[in-house]
């Protein structure tokens, strides 16, 4: 009896664990399933955005049907970059956006001429209730902007400025949080475009832009951007955490909750069953 | 267990909580706000305020006292803008300029206390001392100028307008082509009045571009002069000079009665045109191809024609098309986004123009396959790689597998490859795995593919299953030992534990084979006496066991039971020593 009740125990807390680890919205920045300030949840709902787990998704495509998503914070391997240019070049659309690491390395290597450094923007006059927050504006859009801690664009080569800060923000080069002496006070590029080959390729400096905290007030932001075209949310760094993979696979793949938890259950019985004959 | 729920709350608790600004950081910036102050003064004492970017300034939410004080010192900047536009647009009645004249003087009276108040705030709350020492003494000076100079300017010229009607100026037109001819005519109202001078200015710096010479026909004063081409005016602009140029034609005259001046103004605009050139080049290349860019234009113009920062030519455009060819294999370019320009200089009459067209060099890398599973079920822990050419192969192809830090490879690729690497024995794990492929020729790039792979394995999720049930069993009932096994430091106590834990071995194995045998030995640990040695017979065991005479006769009973379940051919009653065991409890306890 006391065995039975220690396995029953263990099979119990393993299903209950399962159940936490899997129903509760994950935490992690830029997931389609977070559903916190951080996560991309209402920009997927708002556009019923696909889920690809990678760039080489994108042959699968019509480009000219399609904008790409894509957030990262590593860098970007060739192959991705070939995949992309591709999809650029046959007139798709893509937003890049992340560490200046991943933007920079996508850049370097499609050798677009723009860098993007680690030092922030902030703008302590057209914000959204704190200098964190600059808002932008988009002559080509007639649309603001809202960002969070977008980063400096130290250099934006013969890239297209779809969207800038006021003139009065500054960028903090020593990053020290405040305005010094000799740190510019300028427009600053908030989004770029460049056109290669029939596509564009967007790179927002702020990858907030799309976070659920800002989605709605840049809305009308993102219409003009992605001009009707559906929409494909890049998951490959969230994917590369086996629980977030499989999350993203059922959920996403049309299972719902309740046909998981169903499975999840029965396989509790089948090893409780297996467990007690043992 | 009854902790777990309020664990859980806590975690998606902390996991909700919004991003924060970076640690450490004021939501207020005062260097920030004081550099805002001076160049909004500089703005303002220079004559080019932004109306819109003081309202902007001023309505930004900065809170506490310092935004009261804030909203108080542009809330007087933005009347000081006001009633700086009514007198610039003018019809101001006569009474209307005085009574204006007297509230700029109230006004002035008020901006220096409260924007210098606002100023001294900021410089004592700033985060960089130098910064605030330098901007607060800069904000000073501007506030004297406007204050002791600018204001009192104001009134003069708003007591100017309370005489208004001395003279009339105006143009033939009110835009020109470069080199085109304006008449200016300039008509004074009241006698006396002769002109001193008139010129062409930019407008609304007032620099003087041009002498304009007039000479007097009737009443009138008639003047022609010649507008200022793109070579003049570009002496005045930082390039490039823009489409359209606002001027202002400026005369000056003297009232001969009394010895005062006065000034009057026409203004105009002179526009450029634009050369309208186009290019046309193909979107995609690879590195090492030809090039072809066509330009068209729509008139002679002089170009420069170049591709990236690498390569440029100077030439002249033709009416219709103009041909250039870049050999990509001869320039010093990578792979990747190159912009093509055209750069059309400036002549008298046009301004420059830069068309620019992208277009993305490929990379000249390997054309393969790489099949990657994205989820993999896996026995022996291995992966299959496939990698598959998709073009007759000019050069070798070397194909190099990384999984995590170990390498495999190279292969030599023909075709196809197939290998199989070994990602790992974890039950459930994830692996990222870099596919290189190389060409063994100059002008290649290697191609990379990358994929983050998700693998189970259920040979090893059965060994960890089963590891783990044999665990349970042998640990149950031991959790005690077990632990102490685990934490203590003492040699004798590890000693136990180990015989214990070898007790319980030899326990799970006659459980296999007899319940009976299972029960004594259960009897014996809840008597808390010794269990037997791997050893030692059953009767050896019991012969040294320290027992009281009933208790011995009981479990003695017990004893044989369990022997002959053990070793016999036949059964025993498992209810028959069930009963025995509970006898030996009663009396032992």
């Amino acid at each position: 009896m006391g065995r039975e009740v220690v396995l029953l125990g263990v099979v119990l807390g393993v299903l209950l664990g399962i159940a936490i680890v899997y129903t509760y919205t994950p935490a992690t920045d830029f997931s389609v399933l977070n559903t916190g300030p951080s996560g991309l949840s209402g920009i997927a709902s708002a556009y019923g955005a696909s889920v690809a787990l990678g760039a080489s998704h994108l042959a699968r495509v019509e480009p000219g049907d399609y904008a790409y998503l894509v957030i990262r914070g590593g860098e970007v391997s060739t192959g991705e970059v070939v995949a992309l240019a591709k999809f650029l070049a046959r007139g798709g659309v893509v937003v890049a956006s992340g560490t200046p690491a991943f933007l920079n390395s996508l850049l370097r290597q499609l050798n677009v001429g723009v860098e993007v450094s680690e030092a922030v923007v902030y703008d302590s006059i057209r914000n959204y209730g704190s200098r964190f927050y600059p808002v932008g504006y988009s002559p080509t859009c007639n649309a603001t902007v809202v960002t969070y801690l977008p980063r400096y664009v130290v250099n934006h080569g013969g890239a297209e400025v779809v969207a800038y800060s006021s003139e009065l923000s500054y960028a903090d080069l020593d990053g020290d949080g405040y305005m010094d002496l000799g740190e510019p006070e300028s427009r600053f590029p908030l989004v770029l475009a460049v056109e290669v080959g029939g596509g564009r390729l967007f790179v927002v400096t702020s990858p907030y832009v799309f976070a659920n905290d800002l989605v709605e007030p840049n809305l009308g932001f993102l219409n003009c951007i992605l001009s009707g075209r559906r929409l494909i949310v890049d998951q490959y760094e969230v994917s590369r955490d086996p629980l977030q993979y499989i999350r993203l696979v059922t959920r996403t793949g049309g299972a719902s909750d309740y046909y998981v938890v169903a499975l999840v259950a029965l396989a509790g019985l089948v090893a409780y069953a297996v467990l007690r004959e043992w | 267990m009854r902790y777990l729920l309020p664990v859980v709350l806590a975690a998606i608790a902390l996991a909700s909580l919004p991003a924060r600004p970076p640690e450490g950081v004021e939501p207020v910036d005062c260097s920030n706000l004081l550099t805002i102050l001076e160049r909004i003064l500089e703005s303002v004492v220079g004559g080019t305020p932004d109306p819109e970017l003081v309202r902007a300034v001023a309505s930004a939410p900065v809170p506490g006292d310092l935004g009261v004080r804030h909203r108080d010192a542009y809330g007087k900047l933005l009347r000081y803008l006001n009633y700086l536009e009514r007198v610039v647009g003018g019809n101001l009645s006569p009474r209307e300029a005085r009574e204006l004249a007297a509230e700029l003087s109230i006004l002035a009276s008020e901006l220096g206390s409260s924007v210098g108040g606002y100023g001294g705030s900021l410089a004592r709350c700033s985060h960089d001392p130098a910064l605030a020492s330098t901007l607060s003494t800069r904000v000073r000076q501007l506030l004297d100028e406007l204050v002791g100079v600018q204001v009192p300017s104001l009134v003069q010229l708003l007591l100017q307008q309370a005489s208004r009607g001395v003279l009339e100026v105006w143009l033939d037109r009110g835009s020109y082509r470069a080199g085109d001819t304006a008449e200016l005519v300039v008509r004074p109202l009241r006698e006396g009045l002769e002109v001193v001078r008139a010129y062409v200015a930019l407008w609304p710096t007032l620099t003087r571009v041009a002498e304009v010479t007039l000479v007097r026909r009737g009443s009138e004063y008639v003047g022609v002069f010649e507008v200022p081409n793109l070579t003049t005016l570009s002496r005045y602009y930082s390039p490039p000079v823009p489409a359209t140029v606002a001027l202002a034609a400026v005369v000056e005259l003297l009232d001969t009665s009394d010895g005062s001046t006065y000034r009057g103004y026409a203004l105009f605009s002179v526009e450029f045109g634009r050369p309208v050139v186009t290019v046309e080049a193909p979107a995609t290349l690879y590195l090492g191809d030809v090039l072809e860019v066509v330009v068209r234009s729509d008139g002679y113009y002089r170009a420069r024609v170049s591709l990236g920062g690498s390569y440029a030519v100077n030439a002249t455009l033709v009416p219709g098309t103009n041909t250039f060819r870049f050999d990509t294999s001869l320039l010093n370019i990578t792979y990747g986004t190159h912009v093509i320009r055209v750069e059309v200089e400036p002549t008298a009459t046009y301004i420059g123009t830069v068309v620019t067209r992208p277009v993305v060099v490929l990379p000249r890398v390997p054309r393969v396959d790489v099949r990657l599973p994205t989820f993999l079920v896996t026995v022996d822990g291995c992966a299959t790689v496939e990698v598959v050419s998709r073009e007759v192969p000019r050069a070798g192809l070397r194909v190099v597998v990384y999984v995590g830090s170990a390498v495999r490879g190279p292969y030599y690729l023909n075709g196809s490859l197939r290998v199989r690497v070994l990602l790992g024995y974890l039950p459930v794990a994830t692996a990222e795995v870099s596919v290189r492929v190389v060409a063994d020729a100059p002008g290649y790039e290697a191609y990379v593919a990358r994929q983050a792979v998700v693998y189970v394995n259920p040979a090893t999720s059965i060994a960890v299953g089963i590891a783990s049930v044999f665990a349970t069993t042998l640990l149950y009932g031991r959790e005690r030992e077990f632990t102490v096994l685990v934490l203590s430091l003492g040699r004798r106590r590890v000693a136990s534990a180990a015989r214990v834990l070898r007790s319980a071995l030899l326990e799970f194995t006659y459980r296999v084979s007899s319940r009976v045998a299972e029960l004594y030995y259960s009897t014996l640990r809840r008597l808390r006496l010794p269990m037997p040695e791997p050893y030692e017979t059953l009767r050896e065991h019991f012969a040294r066991l320290p027992l009281g005479r009933g208790v011995a006769e009981l479990l003695r009973r017990l004893m044989l039971l369990a022997e002959r379940d053990l070793y016999s051919r036949y059964r025993q009653d498992y209810g028959e020593a069930l009963r025995v065991a509970e006898e030996v409890l009663r009396s032992g306890g």
